[in-house]
C-alpha cells in the first residue's frame, strides 16, 4: 500500500503535479489545446514501485481473439458456447493444456477475485451475465471457492438491473461503491452516504478541475471537488481483479479496458468527462490498487455496438460473436478498437479510423501499461465457427 | 378553499408542463405504465454514465424514463427534452444511422424493430421493445404514436438550402453537429478541421452515389477568428463571397460572411456551386 502523505503534504503535493505532469510529457500533447489541459497526481501513481504483477501482467503485447458465430442465438448468448471460447482463449493465452491451469497462473484459491464488469447499459449492453457464469465456473473449477468471488461496479443498483443478482449468482458477492438501501434510499437517517463507507480516502486521482453536484447528483458521485477517491472495492476487499467489459465505441474511439477500469473504479468522475477522458482512462489504472491487481481483461464482445455507444441505443448493438482475452489492457483495447472501427467504416459512420481514436492508448503505452502499437501486438485469432 | 382552488390547479398545470410529454395509461390499455424517473442535466450521469457529455453539449434539460409491462413484455420510453428542436434534431440526426424507414409520417423519425426514435419540437424520443414479440413491437408504436401526437410544436427546419435548394437531394441525410463530441461521433474525418473550436454548428451532409458523390456543409462560428482558422485549415484562407478552391482539404468553399461558410466536395460540387448564391 502506499505511504499515505499528511493532509497538508498531499494538498502540496498535489498543486505542483499539473506542471510537473506538463512537463514529464510533452510526447503526449496531441493539439493545441492540450496546453489548458488541468493537471493531475499522475506522479503519484510512480511513487510506488512496479512489480511483477503490474499491468501489463504475464502476456504484454499478447491478445486472444476468440469468434464462434454460434455464440449468440436470436441476440442472446449461448452458455454453452461462451464456456467454450472461454476455456479456448484461455489455453491459447496461457499455452496450457489445462483450463484450470491456465485460470491458476493468474489467479490462487487464497485470492479475492474481482469480476469488475460493466452494467452502465442496462439489460441491452452490458456485460452479458452467461460470461460472467462461465468465468465463475472456471475459477471454481482452478479452486477458487464461490465466497473468494465478487462482481462490483461503481453502482450496485445498475448491477441488479443488468441481471447481477443474488438469486442468478448465490453465494456470490455483488458489491457496488454507490449504493442504496431497501427503501432505495442512498441516505441513512442521519444523511450520510452509505457510500461514504465504500471508498477509500488515502487513494485519490487529484485534477485541477471540478463540477458541483446537486442533491440528487451527489449520491452519484459520492463527492465533488479536485478529489475522485478509489473504490475500497479495489484498494482493500479484492486481491485480484478481472475486467470485464463490453465491446463497445465512444464516438470514434472504444470504452473496454482502460475505461471499464478508470471510471468504475473511482468516485467523482462527472468533472472528468469532457477536459480529460484520455487522461483518466490512461492515468487512473496506473495507480497501484488497479495496475499491480488487474490480472487479466475478457472484453464481452458476443454484443456490442459499434455507434450510441457507450449508452445503449438498440439500433447499433450487434453481435460481434467474439470474446477478446489477454493480461494486458492497452494491447486488448488497441484490438477492440480495430474491430469496433472496421464496422464503423463498413457501416458508413466514418470513412476512415480517426487519428484520434488512440490517443489514451498511446498515453497509456507511455506510462508502460501495455503495447500500443498494433505491429507490436501478438493477435491469435480463433475461429470456432 | 376556493382561494386556494386556482391556485392548486396553477401548480398541478405547471408541474405537468414541467414534466414534459409521457406515456399515460390510456396510451396502452391493458400495460401497466411506470411512474416517470427524471434526470435533470447533472443526474443525466446517473443515467447514462459517459453518454451523457453528448447530450450536455447540445444542450439538455431533462430525460423522462418510463417502463411499461403487461405479463413478460416490456418496452422502455425515455424523451430527452433538449434546449430547442435544433438540438433534438442533432442528437437524432447522431443516431439515426441508416434509417429503413420513417415513423408516423414525422420528418424526423425512423422506425425499425428495435427502436422507434424521433426528434419532435425540442424533444427527442426513443421507445425500445425488450423483446421481439408482435405484441410488445404494436405497443411500441402505439405509445410512439401517442407522444408524436401529444407533443407537438416546431419541428426543427434546415436551411432553405436543404430544405428546397440545391442541396435538398441531403436533406435526409443532413446531421447538425453542435460541437467536439458530436464531430467525433458523426463525421471524425473534420475533426482537424474543427479542432480547438468549441462552439460551432456543422450542418452536413453527404449524399449521392459513386462518382456524383457529394459532400455538403454549411459551417457556423460564433467568432470571425475561429472562422478564419477554420478556412486557414482547409487552404482558403482568402476564401471571399466568390467559390474558391480549398487546396489543403480538396473541395470548394465560400465564405458567406465572416462567421459563416458554404462547402461543398465530390461530384456534383461544381454544378452546385453555381447554383448556390
Amino acid at each position: 500500500m502506499a505511504s499515505t502523505p499528511s493532509p497538508r503534504r498531499r494538498f502540496l503535493k498535489s498543486a505542483g503535479l499539473g506542471t510537473a505532469a506538463a512537463m514529464l510529457l510533452p510526447h503526449m500533447r496531441g493539439t493545441a489545446d492540450d496546453t489548458k489541459k488541468p493537471g493531475t497526481n499522475i506522479e503519484d501513481a510512480f511513487d510506488i514501485p512496479r512489480s511483477e504483477a503490474s499491468m501489463p501482467g504475464r502476456y504484454p503485447g499478447r491478445v486472444v481473439d476468440v469468434f464462434d458465430p454460434a455464440s449468440v442465438a436470436d441476440g442472446v448468448p449461448v452458455a454453452e458456447r461462451c464456456g467454450i471460447m472461454l476455456a479456448e482463449a484461455m489455453r491459447s493465452l496461457t499455452g496450457s493444456a489445462s483450463v484450470a491451469e491456465a485460470w491458476r497462473q493468474f489467479v490462487s484459491p487464497d485470492d479475492v477475485v474481482g469480476l469488475k464488469v460493466n452494467p452502465v447499459g442496462g439489460a441491452l449492453l452490458s456485460t452479458s451475465p452467461v460470461l460472467v457464469e462461465a468465468i465463475i465456473t472456471q475459477l471454481e473449477d482452478a479452486g477458487i471457492p464461490r465466497a473468494n468471488i465478487m462482481i462490483w461496479d461503481r453502482r450496485e443498483f445498475q448491477l441488479h438491473e443488468a441481471g447481477f443478482t443474488a438469486e442468478r449468482f448465490p453465494g456470490i458477492t455483488i458489491r457496488g461503491t454507490e449504493c442504496k438501501d431497501s427503501q432505495g434510499s442512498f441516505r441513512d437517517e442521519t444523511g450520510r452516504l452509505y457510500s461514504e463507507d465504500r471508498i477509500d480516502r488515502d487513494w485519490y486521482y487529484w485534477a485541477d478541475c471540478e463540477e458541483s453536484y446537486d442533491e440528487e447528483t451527489l449520491p452519484y458521485m459520492v463527492n465533488d471537488g479536485k478529489y475522485s477517491y478509489f473504490s475500497s472495492i479495489v484498494t482493500k476487499d479484492v486481491t485480484k481483479i478481472i475486467n470485464i467489459p463490453i465491446l463497445k465505441n465512444a464516438g470514434s474511439t472504444v470504452t473496454l479496458c482502460l475505461k471499464n477500469l478508470a471510471y468504475g473504479a473511482i468516485t467523482n468522475t462527472g468533472r472528468l468527462h469532457r477536459p480529460l477522458w484520455a487522461d483518466t482512462c490512461a492515468q487512473v489504472p496506473c495507480f497501484a490498487p488497479l495496475r499491480d491487481k488487474v490480472v487479466l481483461n475478457i472484453v464481452d464482445g458476443m454484443m456490442g455496438c459499434y455507434h450510441g455507444g457507450p449508452g445503449a441505443n438498440p439500433q447499433f448493438i450487434i453481435p460481434y460473436h467474439r470474446l477478446l482475452v489477454g493480461s494486458d489492457p492497452v494491447a486488448v483495447d488497441r484490438i477492440g478498437l480495430d474491430i469496433v472501427e472496421k464496422k464503423r467504416v463498413e457501416m458508413k459512420m466514418q470513412e476512415k479510423p480517426s487519428p484520434r481514436a488512440t490517443g489514451f492508448l498511446d498515453m497509456a503505452a507511455g506510462y508502460q501499461l501495455g503495447v500500443a502499437d498494433m505491429e507490436s501486438i501478438q493477435r491469435t485469432s480463433i475461429d470456432l465457427s | 378553499m376556493k382561494i386556494f382552488t386556482p391556485l392548486l390547479l396553477l401548480l398541478v398545470l405547471h408541474a405537468s408542463a414541467s414534466a414534459g410529454p409521457l406515456v399515460i395509461g390510456s396510451d396502452l390499455p391493458g400495460w401497466k405504465i411506470s411512474d416517470p424517473d427524471f434526470y435533470s442535466a447533472k443526474e443525466l450521469y446517473g443515467y447514462i454514465n459517459g453518454g451523457a457529455e453528448l447530450y450536455l453539449e447540445y444542450g439538455f434539460r431533462q430525460v423522462s424514463a418510463q417502463r411499461c409491462s403487461r405479463g413478460d413484455h416490456e418496452l422502455q420510453v425515455d424523451i430527452y427534452q433538449m434546449v430547442s428542436p435544433e438540438a433534438a434534431f442533432g442528437i437524432w440526426s447522431i443516431l439515426r444511422g441508416d434509417c429503413p424507414e420513417q415513423f408516423g409520417g414525422a420528418d424526423w423519425s425512423c422506425l425499425r424493430p428495435e427502436q422507434i426514435l424521433f426528434a419532435r419540437g425540442p424533444y427527442l424520443v426513443s421507445v425500445v421493445p425488450y423483446d421481439r414479440a408482435k405484441t410488445t413491437r404494436d405497443a411500441a408504436e402505439k405509445a410512439a404514436a401517442a407522444l408524436l401526437k401529444r407533443i407537438g410544436g416546431r419541428d426543427f427546419r434546415p436551411s432553405e438550402l436543404f430544405r428546397s435548394g440545391p442541396l435538398s437531394p441531403g436533406r435526409n441525410a443532413l446531421q447538425f453537429l453542435h460541437g467536439p463530441l458530436a464531430l467525433q461521433n458523426a463525421l471524425p474525418s473534420w475533426d482537424d478541421l474543427l479542432d480547438g473550436i468549441q462552439r460551432f454548428d456543422l450542418y452536413h451532409s453527404a449524399f449521392g452515389t459513386g462518382s456524383r458523390k457529394t459532400e455538403a456543409a454549411i459551417i457556423e462560428t460564433k467568432t470571425k477568428r475561429d472562422m478564419d482558422r477554420i478556412l486557414g485549415r482547409l487552404g482558403a484562407a482568402d476564401a471571399g463571397r466568390e467559390w474558391s478552391k480549398a487546396s489543403k482539404h480538396g473541395g470548394l468553399v465560400k465564405r458567406k460572411n465572416a462567421k459563416t461558410a458554404w462547402y461543398l466536395k465530390g461530384g456534383q460540387a461544381e454544378d452546385l456551386s453555381r447554383r448556390m448564391k
